[in-house]
């Protein structure tokens, strides 16, 4: 199995200050609606929700806010940051981590569960490309 | 300290950090360093694995705070 079949594309993760705040800008100018959530992961210190449109080839977008002020995510926001992260989903974690590592990346957080995917894990790995990713679990 | 790997670091955190080397000390760190930031962080972590032919653990990335710690790990990784 190649790259291209391993890992599927699954969101776009964004970083915001307010979920409430930010939502409606989506849904009124783009049409989308909310998918789940929103949802607190006290792993990644994070509340997350997950927006889309239903067309076809369109993307899911992960609203991320931080839950409290040592988030790593306010950490970034206080930089400026908005897309920050990549989410694909492989069927095995541990093929996925190991791949990843012998193309130079650097596994930055190993696998633990998320509340938000119902407890499957993800683990987040950052490209010599200088790209945060999140790998997620396709199934328990 | 390995005075030799130390200094390589220096050199590749001013280059990162875009300051004189002479600004990198082995105290430096995200205190007193603006530009060390979390992504700076991960970036100095891939300069380091890729200059020194190392890995580090999640947790070792956590856990470096200084230029000192960069280097005694980039020490310990090669001695092992």
């Amino acid at each position: 199995m190649n790259d291209s079949e391993f890992f599927t594309f699954h969101h776009l993760g964004v970083a915001v200050r307010s979920i409430e705040k930010a939502l409606p800008s989506y849904e009124k100018l783009f049409g989308y609606r909310l998918l789940s959530g929103p949802f607190r992961d006290p792993i990644q210190r994070v509340s997350v929700c997950f927006l889309g449109r239903g067309e076809g080839g369109d993307i899911t977008i992960e609203l991320v806010e931080p839950a409290d002020e040592d988030s790593p995510v306010g950490k970034l926001l206080d930089k400026g940051a908005g897309a920050y992260h990549l989410c694909y989903e492989a069927a095995d974690m541990d093929e996925a981590l190991r791949r990843v590592a012998d193309q130079g990346c650097i596994i930055v957080a190993k696998p633990a569960p998320a509340v938000a995917f119902g407890n499957r894990r993800i683990a987040w790995f950052y490209t010599p490309a200088r790209q945060l990713i999140e790998v997620l679990e396709r199934s328990l | 300290m390995n005075e030799e790997i130390l200094a390589r670091v220096r050199r590749i955190a001013a280059t990162l950090f875009d300051v004189p080397a002479a600004k990198i000390t082995a105290e430096t760190s995200p205190a007193t360093m603006e530009a060390w930031d979390s992504v700076q962080q991960l970036n100095l972590v891939l300069e380091l694995e890729q200059s020194f032919g190392v890995k580090l653990e999640p947790e070792e990335i956590d856990e470096l705070r200084s230029i000192g710690d960069a280097v005694r790990l980039i020490e310990a990784k090669r001695v092992g």
